[in-house]
């Protein structure tokens, strides 16, 4: 049995043979071991019942459970998001997941209320929109360096204690994807608020700024949000191997095409679903991370922000023990270390 | 020194060695005299063909370098994204393998991507010259405003900008010019000093390159050793947006070379001299009065623009045939 939960794919909408589609993110699921994929269709309306509905359809008979994340937007009626939400089969987990960060601490707080109402978790993402536009790098050496646009570490900072204000606010659970700074994990843990947890991206635990230096303008080490400097990667790290902080995929696959592109023009992205699992084996050779940590941070962890049972390891111990040997095995190909 | 550049292309001022920057600037000093002639052209680059790639509006840029090639007899294509397939969506790499099909020897290529010229170099044989990328670099322009220092100076590249002090002012986070010229300047021996509003220096800074950063325009200007040249930077309103600076008027008050600073910066040294790659938004980041005083030397640059620029494409030109050489001597001997 497969064992991981990944709250943060992304899936697009097909429009040339080498985009991932349904079909292709649930084998890509199966083959990195997760057995749960919270999944957003870009390109699709916030709220179209028949587009969800054929996702669904589409989903089905894979082997792996997708949770379809819902993303209200500005513009949206409530009362279409909540008939959408009610629509689900029963026992889905209700998530409503922020493709853009907001600013606006009223418009969340609305977000807010209405995800309390309908049981629902919230996505987010970690930084501030503003301070975010346009930044291809974190503000520093690395991003003066290449003429990068920056964003200020402070981005995360101002972000995060603006949900967990709203979340006191409201009593809506709060998930914050992608966090990429010290400050903000530290932000997470010493809020210790029940209704507010955090993932990393498996990128982020693999790779810094200077990422950047090595793979020169290269589309491949552009993510969203940016990669962390090598301090904040470091302390990262230590907060997932804590429990303080969950491990993502941060999946968002980028056709072939766009590897092409200048940085400004490309989508960032850096790995797919299964690619995500394989890297996330970078971090525990040799240590900072012990297959138990890996397991809480990819299985445990999520399941207790979904509000779903955790994944029943014991059923077929063999497997998942498979799966984390697995990961050490791929640890190895890449040559281990950090 | 060689004479020939260590690299195949000239990507940006990183990475340069010194020796590099003296060849160019040595070199662009006989252009020079080619350019005083009656007739302006020499026949270096005769059958050799020179892509110039402006993805992004230029003027003086654009037409330096076009200038510069024709000067040195090469065949030029031209190129600018208004008129091209850019506007109907190509990619920059899709572009390049189309001109690389026409085969040409050099590249110039200007892009509002920083790293273009990166890409460009991967992609494309022709020695590549980057004539400004996003913010990350402008080395054609660098090397043109040291030339145009060390001729006012009348120095020469060996020698160098020791024991002189040039001041940076403007929007550092967004210039391209500035990037460059706090790499070439320090490289020279000069010492460099940057100023611009807090909003406008990026993180980092003092990391990266070898200067002395200020917030406070006064304090660069008018404090240690007096400033022997200021380069005003252009207000990049296209890039920056209105967020980071208050009005025009804000920005005279707290950050230009008004008529007042300018006065006292003679008082200081009478000498000074002032620099703007232009295009100028005078009454802004310069006063009117100020970019046309003697002391200015901003039509200089212009003018050293072309004798730099032909003697960046000669020395890409020379390097790519003694590469060709080398290949094809190796080839016969395998």
């Amino acid at each position: 049995m497969s064992s991981f939960i990944d709250l943060t794919a992304t899936l697009r909408l097909p429009r040339a043979p080498d985009e991932e589609d349904a079909r292709a993110l649930a084998a890509a699921a199966k083959a990195g071991g997760f057995h749960t994929v919270v999944v957003s269709a870009r390109g699709q309306e916030a709220v179209d019942v028949d587009s969800l509905s054929a996702l669904l359809r589409e989903l089905e008979g894979h082997g792996v459970r997708l949770i379809p994340a819902l993303a209200p937007v500005v513009g949206t009626e409530l009362a279409d998001v909540v008939s959408m939400v009610k629509s689900l089969p029963a026992g889905t987990p209700r998530v409503l997941r922020l493709r853009a960060a907001i600013d606006d601490a009223l418009l969340l707080r609305r977000i807010g209320d209405l995800a309390r109402g309908l049981d629902a978790l919230v996505i987010v993402p970690s930084h501030d929109a503003a301070l975010m536009k346009g930044a291809l790098a974190v503000e520093g050496a690395v991003a003066t360096r290449l003429g990068l646009s920056g964003v200020p570490e402070a981005s995360e900072h101002i972000a995060i204690s603006r949900i967990l204000e709203v979340s006191k606010l409201t009593g809506a659970r709060f998930h914050i994807a992608g966090v990429f700074t010290e400050r903000g994990a530290a932000l997470i843990e010493s809020a210790g608020d029940p209704h507010v947890s955090g993932s990393v991206f498996a990128s982020h635990l693999c790779f810094d700024d200077s990422a950047l230096l090595t793979f020169r303008y290269e589309t491949r080490v552009l993510t969203r949000p940016p990669l962390p400097t090598s301090s904040s990667r470091i302390a990262l790290r230590a907060a997932v191997k804590r429990g303080a902080l969950l491990a993502s995929s941060g999946h968002h696959f980028i056709p072939k095409r766009e590897r092409d592109l200048e940085m400004n023009r490309a989508t960032p992205g850096m790995t797919s679903l299964a690619s995500a699992a394989r890297i996330l084996g970078l971090p525990i050779a040799p240590t900072p991370f012990s297959p138990a940590d890996l397991l809480r941070a990819l299985s445990s962890g999520p399941a207790a922000a979904l509000g779903i049972p955790a994944p029943d390891l014991s059923s077929d111990p063999s497997r998942s023990a498979a799966v984390v040997d697995d990961l050490f095995r791929l640890a190895n190909d890449f040559g281990g270390g950090t | 020194m060689t004479s020939t550049l260590s690299q195949p292309h000239l990507l940006g001022i990183e990475g340069l060695a010194r020796d590099d920057a003296c060849l160019i600037l040595d070199t662009a000093r006989s252009f020079t005299e080619v350019n005083t002639r009656a007739l302006k052209k020499v026949p270096a680059l005769r059958g050799r063909t020179v892509a110039l790639l402006f993805f992004e509006n230029s003027t003086r840029t654009r037409l330096s370098f076009e200038l510069a090639a024709k000067r040195l007899s090469a065949d030029t294509l031209s190129f600018s994204a208004s008129t091209s397939s850019a506007s109907k969506g190509e990619t920059l790499t899709d572009t390049a393998r189309n001109i690389e099909a026409m085969k040409p020897d050099l590249v110039v290529v200007r892009h509002e991507a920083s790293g273009a010229p990166w890409l460009l170099s991967r992609v494309m044989r022709g020695a590549i010259a980057n004539a400004g990328d996003g913010q990350h670099e402008h080395p054609t322009q660098a090397l043109l405003d040291a030339y145009t220092l060390l001729e006012c100076w009348k120095r020469s590249a060996a020698q160098g900008l020791a024991g002189k002090t040039v001041a940076i002012v403007g929007d550092l986070s967004r210039s391209r010019v500035a990037r460059s010229n706090m790499l070439l300047l320090p490289l020279l021996g000069a010492k460099v000093r940057v100023a611009g509003p807090p909003t406008m220096i990026p993180a980092g800074l003092k990391e990266v390159y070898d200067v002395d950063v200020y917030d406070d325009v006064d304090e660069a200007l008018f404090s240690g050793d007096p400033v022997d040249a200021v380069m005003m930077l252009r207000i990049q309103k296209e890039r920056a947006g209105t967020a980071v600076m208050g009005s025009d008027r804000d920005y005279a008050f707290g950050y230009g070379l008004t008529a007042a600073r300018f006065a006292q910066l003679k008082e200081r040294r009478n000498e000074v001299l002032v620099l703007h790659p232009g295009p100028m938004n005078r009454g802004v980041e310069i006063d009117a009065a100020v970019a046309d005083d003697d002391a200015s030397v901003i039509l200089q640059q212009t003018e050293n623009g072309v004798a730099v620029r032909m003697a960046v494409l000669y020395l890409l030109a020379v390097g790519m045939t003694q590469r060709d050489r080398g290949a094809a001597v190796e080839g016969a001997s395998s």
